[in-house]
């Protein structure tokens, strides 16, 4: 008997041996990866989007913000109905337009989608909004499913575009702006994701008591801009009306506040719908009124002129020598524009005559190393600073590489290259009493309840204030006298230059293909703003004065309502 | 010696009891917040809801605000651009003592 006691010990023995050995393996050896498994069962980890930043106009409305997308996708194992007969369905919803060949298209690449053998899970569509989801979801179809997410919507449609930009995606699938104010921002726009790691019961359902880590999202920066939506909408409109009537191919207006810098209004046709980026024309995307170069003509005159008046080696009253007929240079002929000279005209006149001969005789006084020190003064051949993605800038070529014509053609406007964004700056700094300000779009960021305002910045002096004031009445003067004096407005003190110039083709001037432009502002002597418009090859006038310079006084009339500027 | 006996059991018997309490206090309370994540579940789906709503919502604001609806809005109800403005001076055109 006692050899049985024996025994059935030993077996006790035995098992309790085994039963440690196996809980040794699943608590000791097998600790670790069990409270792995047991983790993923109970916590649930999440990324919280971070909402991307509104653009705000300068009365706070909303010119870009965030609206629901929503991605249509097919859980293919719940799929109870065919697919011959989802894709039926679903493609007349996710057409826009109503060509045959393009709904059957569609429909063969769904029910392709549908048919996928060894995939459990398809994206079908994505970018749909909310009114489409709720058609589609009516159709009540097993299977098929929505993910929520974001993307941006313009209230005002195209309006702004290339200032805006757009907010497209990266090689990693996240939001990226380009171009534009999307693009320059991106980082204070986009703002950073978070992060929630807590613990949730069988059903889903978080557990007060439970684990919970939290990494907050920070909601991207909103951007308030100097833009006046009312003088911005004047702008467009105007613009795309006078493109019509004079049959430009492209045109630009800026408006910008000599004082402070800040662009009220920038306009582009043609342009393109932000909302439909990817289906857009590319070579749109590109703001040109930083971005694209040109021979200014005339208007660069008030710049030479503005020169020697501050380096005092002409005075407004001081006589043209050799404004009696064209000016024979090596073996060129400089001539006015209209063959038309004025012999003994005053600076003053030269300026409203807009006359070629007499600026040559202004710039062999200025000389070219003053021309060209006055002329990095204005900004002339390096970037304005303005925070948009995508300026660019023409090199002003060094001293040693400008020839005695290139120095004469220079004074009127030819043979040298700017942007829209360089000349608009240029003649604010003759608006705003010699001083030259960096051009802003964004007045300030703001981040929840904290508002940081970007203050104005001064550049430099390019001008003595009485230099500026004395170019002023030079300006006005050219409006009241000049080619353009039938399109101004009575009871306003405007000032302003028409620009007239060829565009180089292979190595010579069109004869035929201008850019007409005018640039000015006004009241003249208190600037509410300052204002550029250019339209590239016109048809009905290669002229200025017939057709930059009304379309100029008509935007010029409603701006002066919207700020308050009476005669 | 039999007071003492008492006592002792008495304190044990209360030291027992504050345990029993509060581990039976611990377990209604666990079981009570165990179900509130339904609640705080119904709760987090409403705050969802409530922020897309409100997003939908600023959106058709800013869709009825735009200046381009309001134009047409305003060109479809008869409005016109004034053809003829005065500017009324500063100065009150009255004699004043």
């Amino acid at each position: 008997m006692f050899w049985r006691l024996k025994v059935l010990r030993s077996v006790f023995i035995l098992l309790a041996l085994l039963i440690l050995s196996r809980l040794f393996y699943w608590q000791i050896l097998k600790g670790s990866s069990l409270a792995i498994l047991a983790s993923s069962q109970r916590f649930f980890s999440s990324q919280i989007p971070a909402p991307r930043g509104e653009i705000l106009t300068s009365d706070q409305f909303s010119l870009v913000t965030s609206q629901a997308s929503y991605l249509l996708f097919a859980n293919l194992p719940n799929l109870k109905t065919p697919p011959s007969e989802v894709s039926t369905k679903l493609a007349p919803l996710l057409v826009s337009s109503k060509d045959k060949s393009e709904l059957l298209e569609k429909e063969s690449a769904l029910k392709e989608k549908l048919s996928s053998p060894d995939r459990v899970w398809v994206a079908l569509e994505s970018n749909l909004d909310e009114e489409k989801k709720k058609i589609i979801e009516s159709l009540a179809i097993p299977g098929i499913g929505f993910e929520r997410g974001k993307k941006r919507f313009y209230p005002e449609a195209s309006m702004s575009a290339q200032l805006l930009g757009f907010a497209g995606k990266d090689s990693s699938g996240e939001d990226k702006g380009y171009f534009g104010l999307e693009g320059f921002y991106d980082f204070q726009l986009k703002g950073s994701q978070g992060l929630i790691r807590e613990e949730k019961d069988v059903f889903g359902k978080p557990i007060l008591i439970g684990t919970k880590n939290l990494s907050e999202e920070i909601p991207g920066r909103d951007l308030a801009l100097f833009l006046n939506r009312s003088a911005q909408f004047v702008v467009e409109n105007k613009l795309k009306e006078g493109m019509s009537r004079y049959g430009a191919k492209e045109g630009s207006v800026t408006v910008m506040d000599p004082k402070t810098g800040g662009i009220l209004a920038m306009a582009s046709f043609p342009n393109f719908d932000p909302s439909f980026y990817a289906s857009s024309d590319q070579t749109l995307f590109a703001n040109p009124v930083i971005s694209d170069s040109f021979e200014p003509g005339s208007i660069f005159k008030v710049l030479v002129m503005s020169a020697a008046l501050d380096a005092k080696v002409v005075k407004p009253q001081d006589r043209c020598s050799n404004c009696d007929g064209p000016v024979a240079i090596d073996k060129y002929l400089i001539k006015t524009w209209n063959e038309k000279y004025y012999p003994d005209s005053t600076m003053t006149e030269i300026i409203a005559h807009s006359d070629n001969v007499g600026m040559v005789y202004v710039a062999e006084k200025l000389g070219l190393k003053r021309l060209l020190e006055y002329l990095r003064k204005f900004g002339i051949g390096e970037g304005t600073g303005i925070d948009l993605e995508g300026e660019q800038s023409p090199k002003l070529r060094e001293e040693k590489d400008w020839s005695i014509v290139d120095l004469y053609t220079a004074s009127f406007g030819q043979g040298v290259a700017v942007t829209g964004i360089q000349m608009l700056s240029a003649v604010g700094s003759i608006a705003n009493g010699g001083v030259l300000m960096e051009p802003h779009v964004v007045s300030q960021i703001i981040s929840g309840e904290r508002i940081f305002r970007i203050e104005p910045k001064e550049k430099k002096r390019v001008l003595s204030a009485t230099t500026a004031k004395v170019m002023t009445e030079m300006m006005i003067n050219a409006v009241d006298q000049g080619e353009a004096k039938w399109t101004k407005l009575v009871g306003f003190r405007v000032a302003g230059k028409t620009g007239t110039a060829q565009i180089p083709i292979s190595g010579h001037y069109d004869e035929e293909k201008t850019i007409a432009s005018f640039i000015g502002f006004a009241p003249a002597d208190n600037p509410a703003f300052v204002m550029f418009v250019t339209l590239r090859e016109p048809e009905t006038s290669r002229w200025a004065s017939e057709t930059a310079a009304p379309l100029w006084f008509e935007i010029a009339k409603e701006l002066f309502f919207i700020f308050n500027v009476s005669p | 010696m039999n007071n003492k006996k008492l006592r002792i059991s008495k304190a044990v018997f209360l030291i027992f009891f504050i345990v029993l309490s509060l581990t039976l206090a611990k377990i209604v309370a666990a079981n009570i917040l165990a179900t509130t994540g339904n609640h705080l579940g119904e709760i987090e789906t409403k705050i969802v809801f409530l922020k897309n709503e409100n997003q939908a919502l600023k959106k058709e604001i800013s869709q009825l605000s735009s200046l381009g609806r309001v134009a047409k809005e305003a060109e479809s109800l008869g409005f016109k651009k004034a053809s003829f403005v005065v500017y009324l001076k500063e100065e009150i055109p009255v004699a004043l003592r």
